[in-house]
Order: C-alpha cells, then structure tokens, then sequence
C-alpha cells in the first residue's frame, strides 16, 4: 500500500483507525518523510483547533417553542395537507392529460409528427452522407417501424390520375424489373392486371425534362438540378410506382419482404388521404435513392441520387408514404 | 408516560446536544435555533418509526444533518442570482504577508475563524468533520447520521481535513506567535 501522499492513510493513523502492521510503516514512512511529516502535523494542529471550541448555549426558550410547538394542535394535520397537496397535484395532471389525448385514441398513428416518424427508416436505403434535413414527408404509422441501421430515403407521391391512361404496357423492362422480385405472378407484373385494376397502381415511366408520362397522367418527372449537365438528361431516370390502394399497397410489401425473406407487418395506410410512392432501387444499371421530399400545394417533388450499381441494394423499392397530389415532381441531386 | 411526555423528556435531554450541532453546522445563532425546533418536530412526527436500534442522539443528528442540508438548498435556490455572480461564496484568503494578520484574529476570535474556515468547506465535508472532530463521533456513527458508507467517510475526512488544515493554517501561525 502506498503510504506517501496518501492523506487517507493519513487521517487514520490520525485517528488510530489503522491495524499495527500498517501503523508502525506509516510510522516508520513519515519519520523518514519529511512532506507527509508535515501534513500529518497540519491535520492533527487543526483538529485541536476544532476540538476546543466553546460549547453554545441554547436560548433558554428554545426547549419551550419546541414543546409549544409539538403540543399545537395544528401541527398534527401537517402530514394530512401534504398528502392532500399531492393527491391534487397527480390528480390535476391526470385530467389534464385525459383531456388532451381523449379525441386522440390511436394517438401515435394519428398524429405522429411528421419529422420524428420519418426519422425511423423504414425500409431499406443507400447509405447517403450529404442528405439535406428531411421534411413535409408523411410517415410510416408508428406502431409498426422498421428499424434499420441504413438512412431513410423518402418518396413522396401524388396520383389522383387513372392507371389505364398511362403507357404501361410499353414499359417492358418495367415490366421485368418488377417480375423479378416478386416470383409469385403478382398483378404488378402484368399489364392486363394493371389496367383493369383502374387508377390505384400506376407506374410512370419518366422522361427527361418534366414532360407529362402520357395525356391522362399528372404524374410529372424532371431532373431539374441536373438541367446543367446534358448527359444526363433522358438516362437513368428512376420510374416511380404510384400505389392507391390497400390490395396494391399489400402486392408491393409482399414484394419487400420476400426480397429480404422477412414477414413484416404491413404498414396502415389511410388511402383517403395518402398514397404510396415507391422507387425502385436498381434499374438501368444505376441504383436510385430518395433523399428528400417536398410536399407543395399541388405535387409531390421527389428529391433523389443515383449512383452507379454496386450491388448491395438489397431491397427493390424504397417506399414512403406521402399525401395525396395529383402530381409527382422528380428532381435528381448532385 | 404517553409519546408527548416520553418526547419532552428527549427534548430536554438532548436539545443542548442538537443546538451545538445546528450551531456549528450552520455558524448562526438564530438559524441553529430554527434548525433544532425542526429537528425535533420532525423527530417528533415520525417518533413511531423509530425502533431503538440506534441510539436517540444518532436518531435526532441524522435529522438535524437533514435539515441543514435542506436549509442550505433553500438558501441556495431563494439567493441563486448572487450565488451565480459569487457575492455569497465564502472565501478564505489567507493573511496577506503584507497586512499583520494580527488585525484580523483581534477582529475576529478564534471560534469565528474556525466557523469562517468550516463555511468554506463543501457541505458535506464540513458535516464529516464537525461530527469527527468536534463532536467526537465514530466513524460508524458518521456513516449512519449522514447515510453514507463507512469508506466514504474515511475518504471524505481525508479530503476535508487536508482542505481545512490549509486554510485554517496561516491563522494558527499567527497565533503561535
């Protein structure tokens, strides 16, 4: 044990606190030390400073204002008050908390503020460094997250079009693209299925410079921080998949999970006031993530990167549910 | 003998004991007067728990060393501007090698440099060595009056005693001489 310096040991020996063995090497360590000599002497000249102070004499009426005090009648219903304080306190703040949430039964699906929720990911994303703050996005309803270690990517979406008006049927590798993830025939993958299906499903096959898809569509694509950069401009454009209803909303999470060989809980929807916008991940040799969405007053623009394909994407779309626009905006970011 | 007589008689017996107590923790007549009669209440109001299995005097100092403690968070809340700026913070400054410092323990007497230095000891060390070096209480006795471990108490007086020796040392060479 370490005895120099030690101001414990010290203030033991001080106090004859320590056993033989360690009081004869402390005794021993300060009659060659002169530093731990002088501490120790500090110490001890201090405490008999402190152990002659004068006693204080109480003030004689001091041991009568206690008894007076401990006789009062009114001192005995202290305990009661408190507790009776208490009891108000917790029960204003029940009701207090009663009424703010009683017109909110599904609290956290209803009202889920949109920043926090879209914070959780909920589906799989490409890893992004420079993604801006996310904003105006509609979130996955809280009670079913997906919790993921990869950043979220947001789609926002907006069709109050009809699915027959667009050129899906020309989209082959659309077509394909989606048949591969989904062994299953699904209705996606066929033309037929999508168009009798009327407007919910639709996929819009983008073109360059914010053309509309078809005559009938809304549905809006552009690359407008890429305008500068001509090369770019008509490639590699991703073809959002517009979802309006749960059976469809259903195919395409099934989609998901398969491709990751996991059985998660579908999201809820409210279809009435949202849709679904998702985005495949891999097409054109090119991998595509959603970094933000922009909700204006009358679209949807969706804000994405692209890289070349490396083939680590292991999820198909990347998903996010967003309020219904009756246009969708995509815009490609450096 | 009903719970307010049994309790009178403690009060007489042990009052003197607490009001030292309360005096030298917190170096005000009146304050140490106001600590001890709520030292007692309190005693008083919970009387039923207590079971005998420490002695009376460890029982009421545990309440007072409460007490104190409470008081001085008051204090602190109610004066918490100034206590920010350091208007109230207590410093000691040792003599100045220019100034006698004979001026200064005429000014003031021993007993009030000794509160002087305890006051500007933190709370607890300054509880730890009232209770050891001038109340003379056992260490056990420390640890169960300010609920703490018994090696906590052996640290802290380590701590408290150096920090105090400093402090109150220029004054005692002072009056060597």
């Amino acid at each position: 044990m370490k005895i120099h310096g030690n101001i414990k040991t010290l203030s033991l020996y001080m106090d004859k606190r320590l056993d033989m063995k360690l009081a004869n090497k402390v005794e021993a360590h300060i009659d060659a030390c002169p530093d731990c000599r002088e501490t120790l002497q500090k110490m001890i000249m201090a405490r008999d400073w402190l152990s002659v102070t004068e006693a204080v004499k109480p003030p004689p009426s001091l041991e009568k204002e206690i008894i007076k005090k401990i006789y009062s009648p009114g001192r005995s219903f202290f305990p009661a008050k408190k507790l009776f304080f208490a009891l108000g306190c917790a029960a204003v703040i029940f009701a207090s908390f009663f009424l703010m949430h009683k017109d909110q039964p599904s609290m956290r699906l209803a009202s889920a503020p949109d920043e926090a929720l879209t914070e959780e990911p909920l589906y799989d994303a490409e890893p992004s460094k420079e993604r801006p703050a996310r904003k105006e996005t509609e979130a996955m309803p809280a009670g079913k997250p997906v919790k993921t270690d990869k950043p979220l990517r947001q789609t926002a979406a907006a069709p109050e079009v009809k699915a027959p008006e667009l050129s899906i049927a020309a989209d082959d590798e659309a077509a394909e693209h989606i048949a591969l993830k989904e062994e299953a025939r699904s209705p996606l993958t066929a033309e037929k299925d999508i168009k009798v299906e009327e407007p919910s499903f639709a996929r819009a096959r983008s073109e360059p410079s914010g053309q509309a898809l078809s005559a009938g569509s809304k549905y809006i694509t552009s690359e407008v921080a890429n305008k500068e950069s001509p090369a770019s401009v008509g490639k590699n454009i991703p073809e959002p998949i517009i979802i309006k209803s749960a059976e469809d909303w259903n195919k395409i999470w099934n989609i998901q999970n398969s491709a990751q060989n996991l059985s998660l809980a579908l999201p809820e929807v409210d279809f009435n006031q949202k849709m679904v916008v998702a985005i495949p991940s891999i097409e054109n040799n090119r991998e595509y993530f959603v970094v933000n969405t922009v909700e204006e007053k009358d679209k949807i623009i969706v804000q994405y990167k692209e890289q070349p394909l490396q083939k680590s994407h292991p999820l198909p779309y990347q998903i996010n549910i967003v309020p219904q626009k009756p246009a969708v905006e995509l815009q490609k970011i450096d | 003998m009903d719970k307010k007589d049994e309790f009178s008689v403690i009060v007489k017996t042990e009052m003197k004991k607490v009001f030292n107590l309360a005096y030298k923790l917190c170096g005000d007549f009146h304050q140490a007067s106001d600590i001890t009669q709520e030292t007692f209440l309190r005693a008083y109001q919970n009387f039923e728990k207590f079971e005998g299995r420490s002695q009376m005097f460890t029982y009421l100092y545990r309440i007072a060393c409460n007490v104190w403690k409470n008081s001085l968070r008051k204090k602190r809340v109610m004066s918490w501007t100034s206590y920010v700026s350091g208007k109230d913070a207590v410093k000691i400054d040792p003599p100045a090698k220019d100034i006698c410092p004979c001026e200064e323990i005429r000014r003031e007497d021993k007993s009030k440099i000794i509160q002087k230095c305890l006051d500007s000891l933190p709370p607890k060390d300054k509880a730890i060595i009232v209770l050891r070096d001038m109340e003379d209480r056992s260490y056990e006795e420390i640890a169960s009056m300010l609920n703490c471990r018994l090696g906590t108490v052996k640290s802290r007086l380590a701590r408290a005693r150096k920090s105090l020796s400093e402090k109150i040392m220029p004054f005692m060479e002072v009056m060597e001489k």
